[in-house]
């Protein structure tokens, strides 16, 4: 089997995901159209050697809908012949991506392939493409169908993480994005948005805080307890029937932000690394996707990274830095002590709380901010995972050339 | 059969009338004979619309029960809906002004089709009920319900009536918009007709083109609401609420589709409930069974005046449903300011009825009249009946039985106790050949069930005339024997003992709880032991020590009630403190200290198992029951579980539940738990025979 290479990896600034949002004005298909122009330009692509274009996308509908990979590669300017795939596995899809990609170059039918993905969550909200999931009572009905946010203080309250806990959590991703923003080291990778004229839109994430203390966040209330009261605590008690009650600790300060944003990764086999005579990055080791169960529906990171690892032949002593998307920060902290690993190799430079999730992009972002960090801390492996709606979990581990 | 005129304005009448029947019902056969003068006026040129009205008191009340039960499968299931929905959809689309003129009740089919009539006018009574009751017998209306009401009304106002099953009166029906007109009852026709003539060729709403769905799940305001009905439904009915779950799904598919489209899925759903065995269990005891109860009743002269003695909660609703049922009652306490406090129950009980549009404030007027209050005793002088309702101290209760009996000897004394046995408190008695238990249930309005208990004494006429006025009051009988705790205080004790049994072994108290409310049971056990108090739990299980002496069979949890009282001063809900804390207003917590007390050292036990423990134990007791006589058939234990203490339904009751595994597996698992947690799950012989011929309670 071929070997996949990471070639480049870049994104755009993280805007809030909201009217006042510095990338509200810009369409997501502009936003994807941003990062392919990008990872073509300064890798001097002859995009007539990409064989597809595969972006993650979680609502595609609306202005995100009718595949817009496709339409984004034209918009890009990108050779006609470049194929676009839109996919979406809820919040895995940016990871989805750079694994069908790399999927596609290792078995051989494909050499070059960009994996990414795009959300404008300000201007098409979550949700909005309905499905079965939410819409349809009878599988609400019988999934034990719970939203997010409960399943997040759920994995709390079976696992003892206090409000302290997830606000802490919560309080370093922040220091930890605001240092690294500092310090510079997310410049390599984000592609500032401008305007066709060259006007400046956005060239920084805007959700990060430096100044978030735990006195801050104690002063926000629990966000799901009326959703939780509304009957859906319940639900989840009948799936896990020896607690009492959920605990509701999440709020907008401990979950991750909402966010617009898109990024590209460029991946080629060895025969596409010749056809384009550049010189890569990484090679990605493994990659997996693991079921769990749907109501808690947050937990399936650490099965999938330890799938990963096995597939890579792999302990997990031996990944040296871990990037787990910080969709609550119960998620992450259920992460580290199910596979027991510290804090300090763990979003090392903040995570989603801090710098936002934009759902379909974020996997593809993961990957690039591991990369930069391998390669500023001079280590060597580093996995990427995200848990993703309904129960499922992704992850992809990557190894420097 | 059908009465067919056609008037000089070519509007044909069909008079509903079927032979032999005191109610219209839906089957087969009136639906074919229906269709015939519906294609038959359709046809003929001469006729320019329809009026379907009934000659019976009420309209059509809904589907043969008998018909229904017969349907051996799935494919014979959906032929049936099938039936009706063509029939249905010929009427409305055969470009005839329909109407239905609504002289009584109609429910269910009978609501059905009215919903496909173009126009529904219904006569002004009070005692005229509207809707499709389905959902309460684990079914759902098959003839296009679950796909007019929503299109009709609105999917916001349609599902609860849908999910609840909910019967409206006429003024309640008019708001909501299932019906278009009230009137008096004699111009029902005239009006109807008057429709006719100014609305030539009507055309459904559903079927114009720019008919929109009151809620669209796929945007994402439409998605939210249906997000939430599959939520509370789901929060609701903890699980196995097949039916409601059935019904939502066609509620959805009302909101996506044509009207043709939604009616084969609602075909579809019709026919996996009616081969459901949850379906079949539901109705096999609520309606059947509860039938039969009924029916044991000769309807003899159960007399004019009742006299209730005791005005708290469960006297003041034993002379609410005596009001209700036409009787002078005479409610008699201590003092006038207890016995004026049972009417102000009896008060707010209806108060209830009548803001539900179900009652008049003159029918309440006119009940409450019939409740006369007093603290004098010899208050039973004219009265057929007297029903001492007090607290359960044989004391007390023999100075009021001589009372009675001095005031009016050939009364029929009944006593409500739910714990003594009835020889007991016959002893004092002048006449015990005329002294019977009648054992109601909490709250009396809303429980239908009555345990009526003969003593060794008790006359056969005695008995006769206590179940004629069980009918009166439109409560359903059963009748045990003498053993104590009758038969529902018996078997529903195992329920609560198990869960005291499962905290002292360790299991996680919550899981108890929620295993309970899994189980399908309204509470867990220990929200039981709570509300009636650990107290009153321990100062029966002393009573029977003492009565019973060296007889006297240890239950679990004994001592754990000793403990909660004596210890740690844990007496229950009314005390503020008991398994649980009562924070004032919030919800109440289990009580931290039962970590101490019962440390949990099974976490992981399986919820299953609890289950298992929780229905089983009552099941294996209920047999016991049957075994020992104390009740004459499985379709009474099962009648008393459901109807008692609102054992699930869909399980079908207490016995049906050992159908419902298959005698062998049960015994099985008795043998299993029998060995790990106690002899009280060792399988009654009555049950090894079962098993080893594989036997059931009731027929599939």
């Amino acid at each position: 089997m071929n070997e996949a290479f990471i070639i480049d990896a870049v994104r755009t600034p993280r805007g809030e995901g909201k009217a006042r949002g510095a990338l509200n004005s810009v369409t997501p298909l502009e936003l994807a159209t941003v990062v392919l122009r990008a990872i073509a330009c300064r890798n001097h692509l002859d995009t007539s050697l990409v064989d597809d274009v595969v972006l993650g996308c979680v609502t595609p509908v609306n202005e995100q809908g009718s595949d817009i990979a496709r339409i984004a590669t034209l918009a890009a300017g990108y050779d006609q012949r470049v194929t676009g795939l839109q996919v979406n596995r809820f919040c895995a899809s940016g990871l989805e991506s750079v694994n069908i990609a790399a999927a596609k170059v290792m078995s051989g039918q494909s050499d070059i392939v960009i994996a990414g993905g795009v959300e404008s969550m300000s201007r098409v909200p979550m949700s909005s493409d309905g499905g079965a999931m939410t819409g349809d009572p009878y599988v609400v009905y019988r999934n034990y169908f719970t939203p997010q946010g409960i399943a997040a203080d759920l994995i709390c309250t079976l696992w003892s993480y206090g409000r302290e806990d997830v606000d802490s959590f919560a309080v370093e991703s922040h220091r930890r994005a605001a240092a690294a923003w500092l310090d510079g080291r997310f410049s390599g990778s984000v592609v500032p948005v401008v305007s066709d004229a060259g006007l400046l839109i956005l060239d920084h994430d805007e959700h990060v805080r430096a100044d978030t203390s735990l006195d801050g966040l104690a002063r926000l209330k629990p966000a799901f307890a009326a959703l939780g009261d509304s009957g859906f605590d319940t639900i989840a008690l009948q799936r896990y029937p020896a607690i009492e009650r959920i605990e509701h600790h999440h709020h907008a300060g401990n979950s991750s932000g909402i966010v617009d944003g898109a990024a590209a990764v460029l991946i080629a086999n060895a025969e596409g690394v010749r056809k384009l005579g550049l010189k890569p990055r990484a090679r990605i080791r493994s990659f997996a996707t693991v079921g769990s169960e749907p109501t808690i529906m947050l937990t399936a990171p650490a099965p999938s990274v330890e799938k990963a690892a096995k597939i890579a032949g792999m302990n997990i002593g031996d990944i040296d830095l871990h990037e787990v998307n910080e969709a609550f920060a119960s998620v992450v902290l259920r992460y580290m002590d199910l596979l027991d690993v510290p804090h300090d190799i763990v979003n090392v430079n903040g995570g989603a709380i801090a710098l936002g999730h934009p759902l379909g992009a974020s996997g593809s972002i993961l990957l690039g901010t591991v990369l930069d960090e391998l390669e500023r801390r001079d280590l060597s492996v580093g996995a990427c995972t995200l848990c993703a709606a309904a129960g499922m979990g992704i992850a992809t581990i990557i190894e420097r050339v | 059969m059908i009465d067919a005129t056609t008037d000089k304005d070519g509007i044909c009448t069909l008079v509903l009338d079927q032979p032999a029947r005191s109610h219209n019902l839906l089957d087969r056969a009136s639906t074919a004979t229906l269709r015939r003068f519906i294609e038959k006026a359709l046809t003929d040129p001469k006729v320019i619309g329809i009026v379907i009205t009934s000659a019976k008191k009420s309209f059509l009340v809904g589907a043969d029960l008998d018909e229904l039960w017969s349907l051996a499968s799935a494919a014979e299931a959906a032929d049936y809906s099938a039936a009706v929905q063509d029939m249905h959809r010929l009427m409305e689309t055969g470009g005839k002004a329909v109407v239905a003129a609504l002289n009584g009740s109609a429910l269910g089919g009978g609501f059905e089709l009215a919903l496909a009539c173009h126009h529904r006018i219904a006569a002004d009574l009070p005692d005229l009920r509207v809707g499709l009751p389905e959902a309460t017998l684990g079914l759902l209306p098959g003839g296009g319900g679950t796909q007019r009401l929503p299109r009709l009304i609105g999917i916001e106002k349609a599902a609860p009536l849908l999910l609840k099953g909910i019967q409206l009166s006429p003024s309640h029906a008019l708001e909501k918009g299932l019906i278009d007109e009230l009137c008096a009852a004699g111009d029902l026709v005239d009006r109807a007709k008057a429709w006719i003539l100014s609305n030539p060729q009507p055309v459904q709403p559903w079927d114009r083109a720019e008919y929109k769905a009151s809620i669209d799940p796929r945007i994402p305001e439409g998605a939210a609401s249906f997000l939430k009905l599959g939520g509370d439904l789901r929060a609701s009915t903890w699980r196995n609420d097949h039916a409601r779950h059935a019904i939502l799904a066609c509620i959805y598919e009302s909101a996506v589709s044509t009207i043709d489209t939604g009616l084969k899925v609602e075909q579809r759903r019709f026919a996996e409930l009616m081969v459901a065995p949850a379906t079949r269990n539901i109705i096999r005891t609520t309606f059947f069974h509860t039938r039969q109860a009924r029916h044991r009743a000769t309807s003899i002269d159960s007399g004019k005046k009742v006299a209730v003695l005791g005005a708290g909660m469960m006297g003041a609703g034993i002379a609410t449903v005596c009001a209700n049922a036409g009787y002078k009652v005479m409610l008699v306490d201590r003092d006038q300011t207890l016995a004026d406090g049972g009417k102000a129950y009896a008060e707010k009980v209806l108060g209830r009825e009548v803001g539900a549009g179900v009652l008049s404030e003159s029918g309440m007027r006119e009940r409450l009249d019939n409740i006369v209050t007093t603290a004098d005793l010899g208050a039973v002088r004219g009265c057929e009946i007297a029903i001492e309702a007090v607290f359960e101290d044989r004391e007390v209760k023999a100075d009021i039985y001589r009372a009675v009996e001095e005031a009016q000897g050939d009364i029929l004394l009944a006593t409500n106790t739910s714990t003594l046995p009835i020889a007991g408190l016959a002893k004092t008695l002048r006449w015990p050949d005329r002294f019977i238990g009648l054992h109601f249930f909490s709250p009396v309005d809303r429980m239908p069930l009555v345990e009526v208990i003969p003593g060794m004494e008790t006359s056969p006429d005695t008995l006769a005339r206590a179940l004629a006025f069980i009918r009166r009051i439109r409560k359903v009988p059963i009748v045990v024997q003498d053993e104590r705790g009758f038969f529902t205080s018996r078997v529903f004790s195992t329920y609560v003992r198990e869960g005291l049994a499962l905290l002292t072994e360790g299991v996680p108290p919550a899981l108890i709880e929620h295993g309970g409310r899994l189980a399908g049971m309204p509470v867990g056990p220990l929200t039981v032991v709570d509300e009636v108090s650990a107290a009153t739990m321990l100062s029966i299980q002393r009573q029977n020590e003492r009565d019973l002496g060296e007889h006297y069979k240890p239950a679990p949890g004994d001592d754990v009630l000793a403990m909660l009282v004596d210890q740690l001063d844990r007496r229950g809900k009314k005390y503020g403190r008991g398994l649980y804390d009562y924070p004032q207003g919030e919800r109440k917590r289990l009580w931290p200290g039962l970590a101490i007390h019962f440390p949990v050292s099974k976490p992981d036990m399986d919820v299953e198992t609890v289950i298992d423990r929780l229905l089983g134990i009552q099941a294996v007791e209920a047999v016991r029951c049957l075994e020992e006589g104390v009740i004459a058939s499985a379709a009474d234990g099962d009648l008393g579980s459901v109807l008692g203490w609102n054992y699930p339904a869909s399980v079908g009751g207490a016995l049906a539940y050992i159908d419902g595994i298959g005698a062998r597996r049960f015994v099985e698992c008795c043998n299993v738990f029998a060995e790990r947690v106690g002899a009280r799950f060792s399988p009654p012989a009555v049950l090894k025979d079962m098993a080893i011929s594989n036997s059931r309670f009731h027929e599939i």
